[in-house]
């Protein structure tokens, strides 16, 4: 009697070559929202923990997800850019502008999509800054 | 190096012959010393305090491991050690003495740990090789449990006869013991059925003369049997891969040999390797590794086994001896030709290894990262849930830790318990796909770090994985990290049964890699735990989102660019560098044909996406393994092993020549420029006169992105430096010192870069001269070239403009060391009053230069 042995193939670790990190989905859509918090809200400024009642949120609908990498999307309004990023649903993006640096928005300056820290694959939208609404949150 | 036909040299031999060495470290109960680097056949002399305890051993061949003699009683701490040499009527002078040490002062917490090299092994192996030995000690071996071979009096790599010969699935460990001072026990194998059909070995080559052989091929624990020109020379065993016979009377060309093994019987012998004596003429000049001002012996890295290497320093003899060290009869200096043959029996190479001594060309040494004490244990640790900028997190990852024995939640070791809390290091991977593990993608280097008696954590960060970005996700990261601290803290006050008492706060240390390599910048700024001191932190392949301030402070810092990221392109890591104060050093390692992911084995996919020429994943992790190691070990140990980091000596097994450093001390004695200080080109650091002559042009930039004033596009880091541009060999820059120092024991540091021009990397290095000017205005010129030199921009701009459109080939400085035994020769008693540096090269380029330091 010869021992049974089960046969297969390994499911190969899906590797990523394919995957090009440097892929930039199109902007489809950007809402400004000028949001005000009622009760004072915890942030950063480089490592220092401060407290903000307003900020700049601009939602930002793609035609695909980002990759996912290093290097986080970074939204530039002029040459200033917004860095604070969160998925918020599919497709769908929150950068968000703390209250000590809204000044540095300038209104009707041209906003372009690209990776945070760099100049480089900066692609630039259709979209100009303007803040299309007020809105208050707890 | 060159090998140069031995008949166009005028060689000087002599009557010297070189001290042997005697094999340190020596400790105290060792009943034998091993004696290596003696010509084969010498005679033996061995001396303890003075007195004779052996005369005239045989001393046999030095290879592979040198005579061990047996000594008349065993030795006590405090005992020194000295042997020389014998041979054809000369006797060479004593050894460097080796002074007995006491085990327990090195080790105390017990002799390293055995390990069975090589694995793994086999159903009816019948020999077993046992590494990491203290010498002298006593070593055993058992197979489920019982003992099946023993050796009093072992050396570091020793190999042990064992029987009867393992059966199949037997638990096989080895166990060693000094001064009754048991070690671990090895890491335990199971036997396995040995390769059927078995390999044919191969015999190494063999020359005219000589009498040992080297046959590679063979089977962990197999019986081989040796033919010569057909008749059996009998049969011995081995732990197989490369095993070295002594075999006489000497071979003659065309002599054939015949190597078959075994393994079980009943499974026949391999088929037979066979070779065959070649003649005189055909013996290679000897390899030869890189030496340096101030050498006194060569390490060779290619020889004949039972060769007499002879070496000459500027024709003169000055070594002559046996493999791998030969000691030398003088210090050897910058500029020397040296020159290195073997003999085989009667036949002398035709061939000579040339060679030129450099003034800085540090040897490789050993693996930092292999020092190995104790078995592992590991376990996933579970501190909750934390929450941070609203957000809910689980503070949790795994942890590796020196432990009873190998594997999930195995005790903590006891006797590094009793011999009190040890250091802990806290790792924190970057952003990937929420899908893979990756705090599990470290547990090399994890194990590195336990096993030589250092915690380490990795802290799972995979909920602040995925779409996020910014500083806020740097923050979170950095939060997660706190909280891990925080909660081994309370495992180590609270009497968790693993963790209780065992830690050392005051020794964290900190590693991070890509976003987690800002957020280990991040933390020292952020964190409040009472108790908890960083002593240092690694930034691997790091972003700067600039969720910190960018100046790492108040500990040591090392930072990894990958030359060759595909995703971090920017190697952000050289800002932090920059900025990063010396406390008490930093470093920065520019390693080329690195990419971004390989240092973290759930990161299957190459970010380059094949572009570029990267190094295999291994050589990735070596990198961070040894460097890793190297700094921890010195940072959180106290080990000496941060002549890694400074240049001074190279890690075994990595590929140095893709490594270039940057790094500074806090020890440097003098500042001469930093071009930091506001006061132009034309006025040093010191306030003293800056002066270009011959025809060179010099003025400070910002070594940076972006800033107005920038020399160009190619600058990645964020410091002021100096650019130089000459089109004379004569172009010079003087830096004028406050007051005229000297330079005895000190050495001149600078960092410098060949500039990338923004269109093509060049095909061919340039460099430059960096002088000294004494007082009575001597001045000394040493070459780059002779410190480590400038290497040429790493170049990526094809992969760049395919991917973003903007070449990302950088000018990277790195820091050279210029000894001051080089500097002064033949002045050393002069007084210098300033330094230079002169474009001396026929092809000059605009150069990059900055922290001109005397250290």
């Amino acid at each position: 009697m010869t021992m049974s042995a089960d046969s297969g193939k390994i499911e190969e670790k899906e590797k990523g070559e394919e995957e090009d990190i440097w892929r930039m989905p199109m902007i489809l859509g950007i809402e400004v929202i000028h949001v005000h918090y009622i009760h004072p809200v915890p942030y950063f400024i480089k490592s220092k923990q401060i407290e903000i009642v307003e900020g700049i949120e601009f939602l930002v609908k793609t035609s695909e997800d980002f990759p996912v990498r290093a290097l986080s999307p970074a939204l530039f309004v002029g040459d200033f850019p917004v860095l604070d990023v969160n998925r918020i649903g599919e497709n769908l993006y929150r950068f968000f502008v703390p209250a000590p640096e809204i000044d540095r928005l300038k209104t009707s300056a041209p906003i372009s999509i690209g990776w945070a820290g760099l100049s480089a694959g900066k692609v630039t939208t259709e979209y100009r800054f303007q803040v299309q609404r007020e809105e208050s949150r707890q | 190096m060159v090998e140069v036909p031995l008949d166009e040299l005028n060689l000087q031999d002599s009557e010297f012959i070189s001290a042997p060495t005697v094999a340190s470290t020596l400790y105290q109960c060792a009943t034998a010393v091993t004696v290596v680097g003696f010509i084969p056949h010498a005679d033996i002399d061995v001396q303890i305090d003075g007195a004779d305890v052996i005369t005239g051993a045989p001393g046999g061949f030095p290879m592979p491991d040198g005579v061990t003699l047996h000594l008349p009683s065993a030795l006590t701490v405090g005992q020194v050690v000295l042997a020389r040499q014998k041979f054809g009527g000369l006797t060479s002078n004593w050894s460097p003495p080796v002074t007995v040490r006491d085990h327990a002062a090195d080790y105390p917490t017990g002799p390293p740990r055995p390990q069975i090299d090589p694995a793994p092994v086999y159903k009816c192996g019948s020999r077993t090789g046992v590494n990491n030995l203290l010498r002298g000690c006593e070593v055993w071996i058992t197979a489920d449990g019982v003992v099946v071979g023993r050796i009093k009096g072992a050396i570091q790599h020793q190999g042990v006869n064992v029987g009867p010969d393992y059966g199949l699935n037997q638990k096989v460990r080895a166990w060693a013991q000094m001064c009754m001072d048991p070690s671990p026990p090895s890491q335990q194998y199971i036997t396995q059925n040995p390769p059927i059909p078995l390999p044919a070995p191969a015999v190494e080559d063999v020359y005219d003369g000589g009498e040992q052989i080297t046959i590679s091929g063979l089977v962990n624990g197999a019986r081989f049997q040796v033919s010569r020109n057909g008749i059996d020379l009998g049969t011995g065993r081995t732990w197989g891969k490369m095993h070295t016979i002594d075999l006489s009377p000497p071979f003659a060309a065309g002599e054939t040999l015949s190597v078959i093994q075994s393994m079980c019987p009943s499974d026949g012998p391999s088929p037979a390797g066979t070779g065959t004596v070649q003649p005189c003429s055909a013996l290679p000049a000897p390899g030869v590794a890189p030496i340096q001002e101030g050498d006194i012996k060569i390490t060779l890295t290619s020889f004949v086994s039972d060769a007499r290497i002879k070496v000459f320093v500027n024709a003169i003899k000055a070594g002559d001896s046996g493999g791998p060290i030969v000691m030398l009869d003088r210090a050897i200096h910058r500029g020397d030709t040296i020159h290195v043959i073997q003999i085989v029996g009667t036949c002398t190479g035709q061939y000579a290894q040339e060679l030129k001594v450099r003034c800085v060309d540090p040897p490789a040494t050993y693996d930092p990262s292999a020092l190995d004490l104790y078995p592992v244990g590991n376990v996933e640790y579970d501190g909750g849930t934390v929450t941070i900028l609203g957000s809910t997190y689980h503070v949790k990852g795994t942890v590796y830790y020196p432990a009873e024995d190998d594997g999930d939640s195995q005790p903590f070791n006891e006797r590094v318990r009793n011999h009190g809390p040890i250091p802990i290091v806290f790792m924190a991977h970057g952003n990937h796909k929420t899908s893979d593990p990756s705090h599990l993608g470290y547990d090399y280097f994890q194990i590195a770090l336990a096993r030589m008696g250092i915690i380490a954590v990795s802290v799972f960060s995979n909920e602040a994985n995925g779409q996020a970005g910014g500083p806020p996700n740097i923050i979170t990261r950095a939060q997660l990290i706190i909280s891990s601290i925080a909660h081994f803290q309370n495992l180590n006050s609270g009497g968790d049964r693993l963790f209780g008492d065992r830690i050392d706060f005051s020794r964290v240390g900190l590693m991070g890699h890509s976003r987690g390599g800002e957020a280990v910048v991040v933390v020292p700024e952020i964190i409040s735990l009472a108790g908890v001191t960083i002593k240092c932190a690694i930034s691997l392949a790091p972003t700067n989102f600039g969720a910190s301030w960018g100046r790492p402070t108040g500990y040591a810092f090392l930072t990894i660019l990958p030359a060759m990221d595909g995703d971090v392109v920017d190697n952000n890591g050289a800002v932090f560098y920059d900025q990063a104060m010396p406390d008490p050093l930093k470093c920065q390692i520019y390693a080329n044909h690195t990419n971004h992911n390989y240092f973290n084995r759930q990161w299957t996919n190459d970010d380059t996406r094949g572009e570029l020429p990267i190094m295999a994943r291994q050589d990735h992790e070596r990198v961070l393994s040894a460097y890793g190691c190297a700094f921890y070990r010195n940072q959180l140990l106290g080990h000496n092993t941060s002549g890694f980091l400074l240049y001074k000596e190279l890690p075994a097994g990595v590929l140095t020549a893709n490594v270039h450093l940057s790094f500074a001390i806090s020890e440097a004695a003098m500042t001469l420029d930093n071009f930091e200080d506001g006061n132009w080109i034309g006025t040093n650091s010191v306030g003293q006169p800056n002066t270009q002559l011959g025809g060179l042009t010099a003025d400070e930039y910002p070594f940076s992105q972006g800033p107005f004033g920038r020399f160009n596009d190619s600058f990645f880091g964020n410091t002021i430096g100096m650019v130089t541009r000459s089109y004379e060999t004569s172009g010079t820059f003087r830096w004028q010192l406050a007051d005229p120092i000297s330079l005895t024991d000190r050495e001149v540091w600078i960092r410098c870069a060949d500039v990338y021009d923004g269109i093509r990397a060049p095909a061919t290095a340039t460099g430059f001269q960096l002088g000294i000017e004494s007082t009575t205005g001597n001045i000394t010129w040493v070459d780059s070239d002779e410190v480590g030199g400038l290497p040429i921009p790493f170049d990526r701009r094809l992969h760049d403009l395919k991917r973003f459109a903007i070449d990302k080939t950088k000018t990277m400085l790195k820091t050279l060391r210029f000894s001051a035994h080089c500097l002064q020769m033949g002045h050393e008693e002069e007084l210098i009053q300033a330094i230079l540096v002169r474009m001396n090269a026929s092809y000059p380029r605009p150069l990059a230069f900055d922290d001109l330091q005397i250290i």
